[in-house]
């Protein structure tokens, strides 16, 4: 299904504007990280670039924390929650009825309320716990 | 059956469940971070968010427009980047490896990056801007600009999500009836209209269904990218909760800032999925 006669060029045209509106973020930010530190504030301007930055960051203590943070959170988050989900989503694929229509809507139902109402409760929740900020 | 839901009912129950009820005991009280005297106080603290001019006349129309921008945008460009991509030419890999980017960048990191392309000194656009002959725009500082950065940052974000999902259901849609309709005599906008796009329609309501749920509650970009300022002019609904609980320290006004919301989007959510089902059931 190729596009014909003044449609190509066009096409091409609107493929590129994509692809470059897609890219240009993630392009600019990795230029950014490129320059030195004078050159951070005219990035067009201007053509010294270094690899010193990453070093600069990759030696920073706090900098592998947070990375082992995330994967700790990521890899803990998604075992424990297949390790609970797993059953349901299976029970929910076998069975029809008012008790897997009820536990839908449930999951449906509790999905809707925003992150934000959570943040305050578990603040209380913890504090009252004596675990805030314990990690 | 029971014992298949028993460890996810659990964990509802203890993470979600109890929290809710603490945080609804305390939107029922007086209770500051720095005094909580815990005194019950009913529906005055409802009655204090719902009477707040910020939060009917700044916070919920923001809210509002961000997510019917950002979902319409999201499905619009995503729908058009779909059919773009279900055909073969050349450089298809390259476009969509780029269309694909935005999926690997974590928000807050797009956020960033952002803001700083939208500074007013030292950002490109500006720079753009001035190359063109144009004035320089101080784009953070008017409402309407830095809200328009937002949602164009979380369009940016998901369109490839809308992108990648509308593109797999065209792929499994069946050939027959494009071709009936085009051995029919209809144009390419007709069988897109007439043929596609209600083939697609429960897979599209799915999206926005998600999408507009998620964007109800955004905080991380607006939280990176304006902190709801300039003078709380941007701040959407989960910001204005957090500001009261964790910037003013009211944990009663947030919470029930918070559960109004909660209860907003609920109502939202019920319809949107009556709406699906609706949608589903027609072209079953």
């Amino acid at each position: 299904m190729l596009a014909s006669g003044w449609k190509r060029p066009f096409f091409g045209l609107v493929a590129t504007a994509v692809t470059l509106l897609m890219v240009f973020p993630v392009a600019w930010m990795v230029l950014t990280a490129l320059r030195p530190a004078t050159g951070v504030f005219y990035v067009h301007r201007g053509t010294e670039f270094t690899l010193g930055n990453f070093a600069e960051a990759l030696a920073k203590p706090e900098m592998t924390a947070s990375f082992v943070n995330s994967a700790v959170i990521a890899t803990v988050a998604t075992v424990f929650s297949l390790a609970v989900t797993l059953t349901s989503g299976y029970m929910l694929s076998r069975f029809q009825g008012t008790t897997s229509s009820v536990w839908f809507g449930l999951i449906y139902l509790f999905r809707c309320i925003p992150y934000i109402s959570w943040v305050i409760p578990l603040y209380l929740l913890t504090q009252w716990l004596g675990i805030l900020d314990t990690y | 059956m029971l014992a298949l839901i028993l460890p996810a009912f659990l964990i509802l129950v203890v993470f979600q469940i109890v929290p809710i009820l603490i945080g609804a005991n305390a939107s029922f009280r007086t209770w500051s971070l720095f005094n909580p005297q815990k005194t019950f106080v009913g529906f005055a603290n409802y009655h204090h968010i719902l009477t707040d001019p910020l939060f009917y006349g700044t916070v919920l129309p923001n809210t509002f427009v961000f997510m019917a921008a950002s979902v319409t945008a999201g499905l619009v460009v995503g729908l058009g980047l779909a059919v773009m991509l279900n055909r073969r030419f050349a450089g298809e890999r390259i476009v969509r490896t780029a269309i694909l980017l935005p999926l690997m960048v974590p928000p807050v990191v797009a956020a960033i990056m952002i803001t700083w392309m939208f500074n007013d000194q030292f950002g490109i656009a500006n720079v753009v801007m001035q190359a063109l002959g144009l004035e320089p725009v101080p784009w953070l500082i008017y409402r309407w600009t830095s809200m328009a950065i937002v949602i164009a940052t979380d369009v940016w974000l998901w369109t490839p999500w809308f992108t990648i999902l509308i593109l797999a259901a065209l792929r499994t849609l069946p050939p027959e009836p494009h071709e009936a309709a085009t051995i029919d005599g209809a144009g390419p906008w007709r069988v897109f209209r007439y043929i596609t796009l209600p083939l697609l329609s429960p897979v599209l309501m799915v999206c926005v269904v998600i999408r507009a749920i998620d964007a109800f509650r955004v905080f991380d970009i607006v939280w990176t990218i304006t902190k709801g300022g300039p003078a709380r002019s941007t701040e959407t609904f989960s910001i204005y909760a957090y500001k009261q609980a964790f910037v003013y320290l009211n944990v009663d006004l947030g919470s029930a800032a918070a559960l109004i919301g909660a209860v907003i989007l609920m109502a939202m959510g019920a319809l949107l999925y009556r709406a699906l089902s609706l949608v589903v059931e027609v072209s079953r």
